[in-house]
């Protein structure tokens, strides 16, 4: 029980260890900069943060502010704290959904898989999310243990799990699916025979209860920040009734749904998230490829086995709490968040990962008799294990390294501008970069917009049209007129897409003589 | 079992239902109508031949507003250079009308300094307005341009912020408004030629979008004010609360 103990303080440390060892403190895009802005001056109104808020996300980060004043280094740090810190809840909870090895193999993954390493580094709330995710999810499980003896433990952990989800939401919104998971739970407690009915209902609203009175407290926070209930209602039906739609368009909605599902699914879980092969990019892939193949295979296995045998497929109570964990989150991920970042999934990467170990546990003890018992299934396991891990790490280290020693297109772009763009007679239509570069150089103007018009109605301000006319390469291609052919090149800047799926390639553009005479 | 599941699912149908499948969008909740009006109509009247109907067809929405809060006057004239065809005499009319526009937002949140939301929502328009005038101030005068930017900021410093759980918040300062707003005005004023800034009536009524608001917002920047440590203390008792139903289950078991 004490080595258990000793493991998993090691395996947290190293996993928090590595997290700030390879910190990436910058802006690479536009919502790092409403984080930072948050923590100067909270201001809803004025995107810093945007709506909805994130407001436990920001209390948080403020305790990493006081100790080290640099906004992007404190919000780093609480991503690689948070994001260290999930193999606790996550080791604790496998080892009581199954064997301890595949606990193991599962919680090192989630230590040095390619999303949970980046996630843990970038300054964005997805580490502090999924780490809430994590303890919330424990919570669950024991709120839905049978024995009768844990009685008192399962009613305690049923309430603290409504805290967490209360907190939860406070850190993100978007991981909302997940409190299917609490309903799961508060129908098993009302089924279950060995509590009293009345007892199950009261344990029930108590958990209602506190997850709703930890959202009333941040959400009447956010309404004392923006001045009062009424503002605060005003500004999120403006956002929510979609008043200011000309965001959208960050993903190519015309993609057909099975072009979508591969890309979620072989691109965002698979490549992003588990570092398996994705197009253009093999090499230690092929290890985790080969691993989590297996592992699906030993799922497979498993199941039909089990279907043959007539056997209950699994221990049902196991199986509805995989099933409520991601399938809702799943499929709202899919079609409802932005497929392109694959930030979104990173509350997935923990059961996937648990489902694949144990997959590949399973394989290891199926493969035919004279296999196992000249090797034994257990030294397989281990070979298997080591080389997932392995090739694991050699995909997660060149990113992390990337993220740590480079900054991030979009900001190398913003610090070319100021240094090297003229802040006078000059002016630069963008997309999402805009918030970054006004962040950097407020001297100079720069307009974030997509229609033609509006860019000709920007240049027609001036009495004189500005000498100097920019653009990037966002703008070119997301603008609903072609006008490539009225720029020259001046700078690209790149990083690994698997560390900035949007903004990967910025390209600063000029424009070429006779743009203006053609434009009026 | 099966009725478990049952439970479960129909629970998770029932979450999911209200849910509207839309990704977050984001967007600028302080635009300032009339600033957007200037702009289609500089664009109109700067094109390769000034287009005088276009300019007109953007002014005329904006007409009802100008005269309930700066009097018939300006946008008569307005019309009038509109008809002359006077591209230069309707430019410097609307440059002095978004002169007064930031006077009057300036002066609504003098009026009622303490109503810290609705005054946000003002200095951001009074700000949005100042964008329309600034590629003409700039491209004259880029230091002016850079010092009324610089005075806006100072602006919105200066009605404090309330923060967030109690974190971060800055008091107002009606003195530092007050200055900031001189130079601004006084800065516009020498700039564009104005008269005088006292054109027009100020009604109580005014506020953003000229619409009367809520007024009884939260006015607290101030770390003594109990209603900023509301929420913190409700998440305080709540793991409390937490806590000693624990112990007194176990010291009971």
């Amino acid at each position: 029980m004490k080595r258990r103990r000793v493991e998993l303080a090691a395996l947290a440390l190293f996993a928090v260890a590595i997290r700030l060892l390879y910190m990436s403190p910058y802006p690479a895009g536009w919502d790092d900069i409403d984080f930072a802005l948050a923590l100067d001056r909270f201001d809803l109104s004025a995107m810093q943060p945007h709506f909805p808020g994130y407001p436990v996300y920001i209390l948080a980060a403020h305790l990493f502010y006081y100790a080290v004043g640099e906004p992007f280094t404190a919000l780093s740090m609480l991503s690689a704290v948070a994001g260290g810190l999930t193999v606790v809840p996550l080791w604790l909870l496998f080892r009581q959904l199954g064997s301890i090895s595949a606990a193991r193999l599962a919680s090192i993954l989630y230590a040095l898989a390619p999303l949970p390493v980046v996630t843990g580094i970038q300054p964005t709330s997805d580490a502090l999310g999924t780490l809430l995710a994590g303890i919330f999810a424990l919570l669950i499980w024991r709120s839905m243990q049978p024995e009768p003896e844990a009685v008192r433990n399962r009613t305690v952990s049923f309430i603290l799990a409504g805290v967490v989800l209360g907190l939860l939401l406070g850190v993100r919104v978007s991981y909302v699916p997940l409190s299917v998971l609490w309903a799961g739970a508060a129908a098993v407690v009302i089924c279950d025979r060995e509590i009293p009915r009345r007892q199950a209902l009261r344990n029930v609203l108590l958990s209602a209860a506190a997850a709703a009175l930890v959202c009333a407290a941040w959400a009447g926070a956010l309404a004392v920040s923006e001045g009062g209930v009424a503002p605060l209602m005003k500004l999120a039906f403006a956002f929510t009734e979609g008043h200011f739609t000309d965001w959208g368009g960050t993903y190519s909605a015309d993609t057909s749904f099975t072009g979508r599902a591969r890309y979620f699914l072989l691109r965002q879980i698979g490549g992003a998230g588990l570092g398996t092969l994705w197009a253009g990019y093999a090499g230690w892939r092929w290890l985790s490829t080969i691993a989590a193949a297996i592992g699906v295979i030993g799922l497979l296995s498993v199941v039909v086995t089990r279907v043959v045998r007539k056997q209950s497929v699994s221990n049902s109570r196991r199986t509805l709490f995989l099933l409520l964990w991601i399938l809702p989150y799943l499929l709202w991920a899919f079609f409802a968040q932005n497929v392109d970042k694959p930030r979104h999934i990173l509350p997935l990467i923990p059961p996937l990962l648990w489902l694949l170990a144990t997959g590949l546990e399973h394989f290891c003890t199926f493969l035919p008799r004279s296999v196992s018992r000249r090797i034994g299934s257990k030294a397989l396991f281990v070979c298997f294990s080591l080389l997932w891990l392995v090739g694991t790490a050699a995909v997660t280290y060149p990113l992390a390294r990337e993220a740590h020693n480079k900054k991030p297109p979009v900001l190398e772009l913003a610090e070319y501008v100021k240094e090297s763009v003229p802040k006078d007679d000059s002016i630069m239509f963008t997309w999402e970069e805009q918030r970054v570069i006004s962040y950097i150089s407020p001297e100079h103007q720069v307009r974030r917009l997509r229609h033609w018009s509006d860019m000709r109605m920007e240049l027609l301000q001036y009495p004189v049209p500005p000498r100097h006319i920019f653009a990037t390469n966002a703008f070119i291609q997301g603008i609903d007129r072609s006008a490539g052919s009225w720029f020259n090149e001046v700078i690209a800047f790149e990083g690994s897409p698997w560390l900035y799926p949007t903004y990967h390639r910025v390209v600063l553009y000029e424009q070429k003589p006779g743009f203006i005479e053609g434009l009026r | 079992m099966k009725a478990t599941i049952a439970i479960a699912m129909l629970l998770v149908c029932c979450l999911l239902a209200p849910i509207s499948v839309q990704a977050y969008s984001y967007g600028d909740p302080n635009e300032e109508p009339l600033a957007e009006a200037y702009k289609k109509m500089a664009a109109e009247l700067n094109g390769a031949s000034p287009n005088f109907a276009g300019a007109k067809g953007a002014f005329d929405p904006m007409k009802q507003e100008l005269d309930m809060h700066m009097g018939p006057e300006p946008a008569q004239t307005v019309l009038t250079h509109l008809e002359e065809k006077d591209k230069q005499a309707v430019l410097s009319d609307m440059h002095k009308i978004l002169v007064l526009n930031i006077a009057r937002r300036m002066a609504s949140i003098a009026a009622d300094f303490e109503n810290y939301s609705q005054n946000k929502t003002l200095i951001a328009k009074a700000n949005a307005t100042y964008e329309a005038l600034s590629p003409t101030v700039k491209q004259t005068d880029a230091a002016l341009d850079e010092k009324i930017r610089k005075e806006f900021n100072n602006a919105l410093t200066s009605l404090g912020n309330p923060g967030l759980f109690g974190v971060g918040i800055k008091e107002a300062d009606k003195d530092l408004f007050e200055s900031s707003r001189g130079t601004i005005l006084n800065s516009l004023q020498d700039r564009f030629k104005l008269a005088s800034l006292e054109v027009g009536h100020f009604t109580d009524s005014d506020s953003p979008g000229g619409q009367a608001e809520q007024r009884d917002g939260n006015r607290t920047t101030d770390l003594s004010d109990p209603r900023n440590w509301i929420p913190l203390v409700i998440i305080v008792l709540a793991l409390v609360g937490v806590v000693a139903y624990t112990m007194r289950k176990r010291k009971r078991a």
